[in-house]
C-alpha cells in the first residue's frame, strides 16, 4: 500500500489535469481522479506493462470521464448534433484564421488562453480534441471510446479545431487591443 | 467552396489517417486550391498550437488528505470484495447444518404429534404398561414386540414361504 501511495503522489496532478480537461469541474474531476485510482488499485494485476504505468492510469481516468459524462446525458445524441452542425455549421463558415498569438505571450500565458478556449468547447468537440491532441489517439480508438463513429470523430475533430482557431485568433486580436 | 467531405479528408490528410492514394489527390487539390490551402494551413497551426501546450493543471488538495480518501475507499472496496466469500460460506454452513436440522426438526415434530393422535385415538394399554409393537415394513412381514417392563424386544419375520 506504501508503494501505491507513492504512486498515486508521483502521478496524481496529471491524472486530475486529465479529468479536469473532460469535466471542466474542480470537485468532479478530484472525484474522478480518485476513483482512477481505486479502479487502478483493484485491477493491478491487469496491468502488465504495455504500455507505461501514467499512460494506463490515463487511460482509466478517461475512461471514467467519458461514463459519467454519458450518464449526464452531457453528450448530446449523435443525431442532433450532426443536424446541428449540418444545418449550422458556425465554425465552418468561419473565415480561415492564421492562430499564431505564440510570438507575443508567455508559454504558460498560452497555455493558460489555450485551456480558456477549449473550455468554451462542447463536451463532444473537447473530448474529440483532447483525446486526439494531447492523448494522442487515432479516429478509431476516439470512436470506440465515444462510441460513435469515424466520421463523428472527425466531423467533431474538425468543428472542434475550427472553433479553437476562431477563439485562439480572437484572444490574439484581444492581446492587440 | 469545397465540400465538407474534403474538409475532413483534409484534416484526415493531416493527422495522417489516409491511404497514399487519397494523399496524393489531395495534395494535388492543395497545389491549385488556394481556399483547400488555408484552411489546412489554420488546421496545421491549430494543431501546433495546442500539440504540448495543454495547460499543466495542478491539485489544490494535500497530498495526504488526496491519498486519504482514497486508502478509506479501497479499504471498503476490499471489504466488500471480501463480503460474498464470507456469505458463500454462510449459505454452505445454512445448507450444510441448518437444513437438516431443520427437517430432523419436524421429523421429531411429526413424530410426537402422530404419537399424541394415537394416544388421544387408542386405548393407553401400550404406553401404560411400557409395551409397543411396531410393524415397520409391511410388506416384508416383519412385527416387532418391545416392553419396557419386561425389557425385551422380539421380531417375528415372515420370510412369505408357503
Amino acid at each position: 500500500m506504501q508503494a501505491f501511495e507513492e504512486l498515486v503522489a508521483r502521478h496524481r496532478d496529471k491524472i486530475y489535469a486529465r479529468a479536469f480537461s473532460m469535466m471542466r469541474n474542480e470537485e468532479e474531476a478530484i472525484d474522478l481522479s480518485q476513483e482512477a485510482w481505486i479502479k487502478s488499485w483493484q485491477r493491478l494485476k491487469q496491468f502488465h506493462g504495455e504500455a507505461s504505468f501514467v499512460t494506463w492510469m490515463t487511460r482509466i481516468v478517461i475512461n471514467l470521464c467519458l461514463d459519467q459524462l454519458r450518464r449526464q446525458k452531457r453528450f448530446r445524441a449523435e443525431s442532433i448534433e450532426q443536424l446541428d452542425e449540418e444545418s449550422g455549421g458556425v465554425e465552418r463558415q468561419m473565415p480561415v484564421v492564421t492562430p499564431n498569438p505564440t510570438e507575443r505571450l508567455e508559454r504558460n500565458e498560452l497555455r493558460q488562453r489555450i485551456d480558456k478556449a477549449l473550455g468554451q468547447l462542447s463536451y463532444e468537440h473537447r473530448t474529440a480534441l483532447v483525446l486526439h491532441e494531447f492523448e494522442d489517439l487515432e479516429y478509431k480508438e476516439i470512436a470506440k471510446r465515444m462510441e460513435c463513429s469515424i466520421g463523428t470523430v472527425m466531423s467533431r475533430l474538425f468543428y472542434a479545431r475550427r472553433k479553437m482557431a476562431g477563439l485562439l485568433a480572437g484572444l490574439k486580436r484581444e492581446e492587440l487591443r | 467552396m469545397i465540400t465538407h467531405e474534403t474538409e475532413l479528408k483534409l484534416q484526415a490528410f493531416l493527422d495522417g489517417e489516409i491511404t497514399a492514394r487519397e494523399a496524393a489527390v489531395l495534395k494535388e487539390l492543395l497545389g491549385h486550391d488556394p481556399e483547400a490551402r488555408s484552411l489546412f494551413e489554420e488546421m496545421k497551426s491549430t494543431r501546433m498550437l495546442l500539440v504540448g501546450n495543454e495547460l499543466d493543471v495542478k491539485l489544490s488538495e494535500t497530498r495526504e488528505f488526496y491519498w486519504s480518501k482514497i486508502r478509506r475507499q479501497i479499504e471498503v472496496e476490499d471489504r466488500r470484495l471480501s463480503a460474498p466469500v464470507a456469505r458463500e460460506l454462510m449459505t454452505s454452513w445454512w445448507v450444510r447444518f441448518l437444513v437438516p436440522t431443520a427437517l430432523l426438526t419436524a421429523l421429531v415434530v411429526l413424530v410426537v404429534v402422530s404419537i399424541r393422535t394415537r394416544e388421544g385415538s387408542s386405548p393407553q394399554w401400550a404406553w401404560e404398561e411400557g409395551h409397543e409393537i411396531e410393524t415397520p415394513l409391511e410388506e416384508t412381514s416383519s412385527f416387532s414386540f418391545r416392553s419396557e417392563a419386561a425389557a425385551m424386544t422380539v421380531v417375528w419375520v415372515d420370510s412369505h414361504h408357503e
